[in-house]
C-alpha cells in the first residue's frame, strides 16, 4: 500500500516536473492590463466632451424658449405643468400647443447620453479588472502570494503525507509543491485570457451599436449648432453698421465647435476596432494595436480642442453685441 | 444603430442646408434695402425652423428611447463580466483553501482512526 502511494506520487512528480517544462517552453506571461486601462481612459474625455456639448444645447434652447415667452411668441399658458391622472409623481408641458418644449426633449436627451456613455465606461473598467487593472490590485494572487502558496502547500503536504504514512523525499516535496502552484498560476492566467476574449468577442456588436448611437448623438448635436448659427447669424450680418469682427468671432467659434464635435465623432468610430484590438493585447500582442492607437490619438487630440473651444468661446461671449 | 433616426439626421442636414441659402438670401434682400421682400421670406424662414426644431426634438427623443435600450444591454454586458471575474476569483480560492486544507488531513485521519477503532 505504501509503496503504491509511494510510486503514484513518484509518477506525479515526473507528470509535474515534465508540465512544468512545457508551461516555461510555451510562456506563461500575465496579461498586460495597460491597453484595457488606456482603452477605458479614452472613454472618459469623450464623455466629458459630449455632456458638455449636450449640457450647452439644452441650456440654449431652454433660454430661447423664455426669450420666445418674453417676446409673445409662446403663451404663459403653455408652461403650466400637467399632472398625470395616474401616476402621482409625472408631470408633463401637456397645455402646450406644440406639445413639449425642445429644451425638456434635450434636458432627456443629455441624461440619456450620459448614462449611455456611464454604461460604457462601467463594462470598460470591469473588463480591466478582469484583466488585472484594478487600481486596488490584481484579481489574481501576486508572484510573492504564489510563493507563498507553494510554501504553504509545502508544508501542509508534508503533514498529509506523515498522516497518510507516505514517505516523500523534502526536496521532491518542495520541488512537487512548487510544480503545482506553477501550474495553477499559468492555468488560471490562460483561464483568464480566454474569459476577456470570449467576453470581449460577445460584447463587440454592442460596443458597435453604441458608437453608432453615440455618433447619431453626435450628428444631432451638429445640427443644432448649424441652426443656432443660421438664426444668429443674420442680425450679425444686417447689423449697420457692419461688425465684421463679431462676425469673424461667431464664425470661428462655430467652426471650432463643429471641430471638436467632428473630433468626438471620429473618437467614438474608433472604439469597436478598439474594443476588438483588445483581444490581441490579452495574448498580448504588443504590434498592430492600431484601432487602440487611433482611439488613444483621438481622445488627446479631443482634450486640446475642448480647451481651445473654450477659449474660443470666452473670445465669442466677449465680442457679443450687446442689445 | 436605428436606420430611422440616420435617415431623419440626414433630412434634417438637407433641411438646416436650405435654412443656410434662405438665410443669406434674406440678409442680401435687407442689405440691398428691400425690406419687404426680406420680410416676406422672413415668414417662410421661421415656418422652415420650426420645422427643423420640430424634427430636432423628435429625433432626441426617439434618441433617448433607443438609448435605454442600449444602456440595458451594456449593464448586462457589464454583469456577465463581474461574473467572469467572480469565477476566476473562486478558482483562485479554491485552491489556496485546498493548500491549508491539505494540513488538515493529520486531524482527518485522526479522527478516522478513533472512528474506526
Amino acid at each position: 500500500m505504501k509503496s503504491t502511494i509511494t510510486r503514484t506520487f513518484s509518477k506525479g512528480w515526473i507528470l509535474l516536473s515534465a508540465l512544468t517544462l512545457v508551461v516555461i517552453l510555451t510562456g506563461c506571461a500575465s496579461v498586460d492590463p495597460a491597453p484595457f486601462n488606456e482603452f477605458t481612459a479614452s472613454l472618459t474625455p469623450l464623455r466629458d466632451a459630449i455632456d458638455a456639448q449636450a449640457t450647452e444645447a439644452a441650456s440654449a434652447s431652454r433660454e430661447e424658449f423664455i426669450d420666445k415667452v418674453t417676446d409673445g411668441e409662446i403663451s404663459p399658458a403653455d408652461l403650466q405643468l400637467e399632472f398625470d391622472s395616474s401616476n402621482s409623481f409625472a408631470t408633463s408641458y401637456g397645455f402646450a400647443e406644440d406639445g413639449e418644449p425642445n429644451f425638456v426633449k434635450f434636458g432627456r436627451f443629455r441624461l440619456g447620453l450620459t448614462a449611455l456613455n456611464n454604461a460604457m465606461i462601467g463594462y470598460a473598467q470591469t473588463l480591466a479588472i478582469l484583466a488585472g487593472g484594478d487600481s486596488a490590485g490584481d484579481i489574481l494572487p501576486s508572484a510573492t502570494e504564489f510563493d507563498q502558496m507553494a510554501r504553504d502547500l509545502n508544508t501542509n503536504a508534508g503533514t498529509a503525507a506523515a498522516a497518510l504514512g507516505v514517505s516523500v523525499e523534502p526536496g521532491k516535496q518542495a520541488l512537487l509543491s512548487t510544480a503545482a502552484i506553477q501550474l495553477f498560476k499559468a492555468y488560471i492566467d490562460n483561464q483568464r485570457r480566454k474569459e476577456l476574449v470570449a467576453a470581449i468577442s460577445e460584447v463587440q456588436p454592442r460596443v458597435a451599436e453604441y458608437a453608432s448611437s453615440a455618433q447619431q448623438a453626435v450628428r444631432l448635436l451638429a445640427s443644432l449648432v448649424e441652426t443656432d448659427y443660421n438664426k444668429k447669424i443674420l442680425p450679425l450680418l444686417t447689423t449697420s453698421p457692419p461688425n465684421a469682427d463679431a462676425i469673424l468671432t461667431f464664425n470661428e467659434a462655430t467652426q471650432t465647435t463643429l471641430v471638436t464635435l467632428q473630433s468626438m465623432s471620429n473618437g467614438y468610430g474608433a472604439l469597436p476596432a478598439a474594443h476588438r484590438d483588445l483581444m490581441a493585447a490579452a495574448d498580448n500582442k504588443t504590434t498592430g494595436l492600431a484601432g487602440l492607437i487611433a482611439l488613444g490619438d483621438e481622445a488627446s487630440r479631443l482634450n486640446g480642442l475642448v480647451k481651445q473651444l473654450t477659449q474660443t468661446n470666452t473670445a465669442a461671449i466677449a465680442a457679443a453685441p450687446t442689445n | 444603430m436605428s436606420q430611422e433616426i440616420e435617415t431623419k439626421l440626414d433630412v434634417l442636414k438637407g433641411m438646416n442646408s436650405s435654412l443656410g441659402k434662405i438665410t443669406n438670401v434674406q440678409v442680401r434682400l435687407t442689405l440691398a434695402g428691400k425690406a419687404d421682400l426680406a420680410q416676406e421670406l422672413d415668414v417662410h424662414r421661421k415656418a422652415l425652423l420650426d420645422q427643423i426644431e420640430k424634427l430636432q426634438g423628435q429625433i432626441a427623443d426617439q434618441w433617448t428611447v433607443d438609448a435605454e435600450v442600449l444602456v440595458q444591454k451594456l449593464s448586462e454586458a457589464n454583469t456577465k463580466v463581474q461574473t467572469r471575474i467572480r469565477n476566476i476569483k473562486n478558482k483562485v480560492n479554491i485552491v489556496k483553501n485546498a493548500t491549508q486544507i491539505i494540513g488538515q488531513i493529520d486531524d482527518a485521519v485522526a479522527f478516522l482512526k478513533t472512528v474506526v477503532a
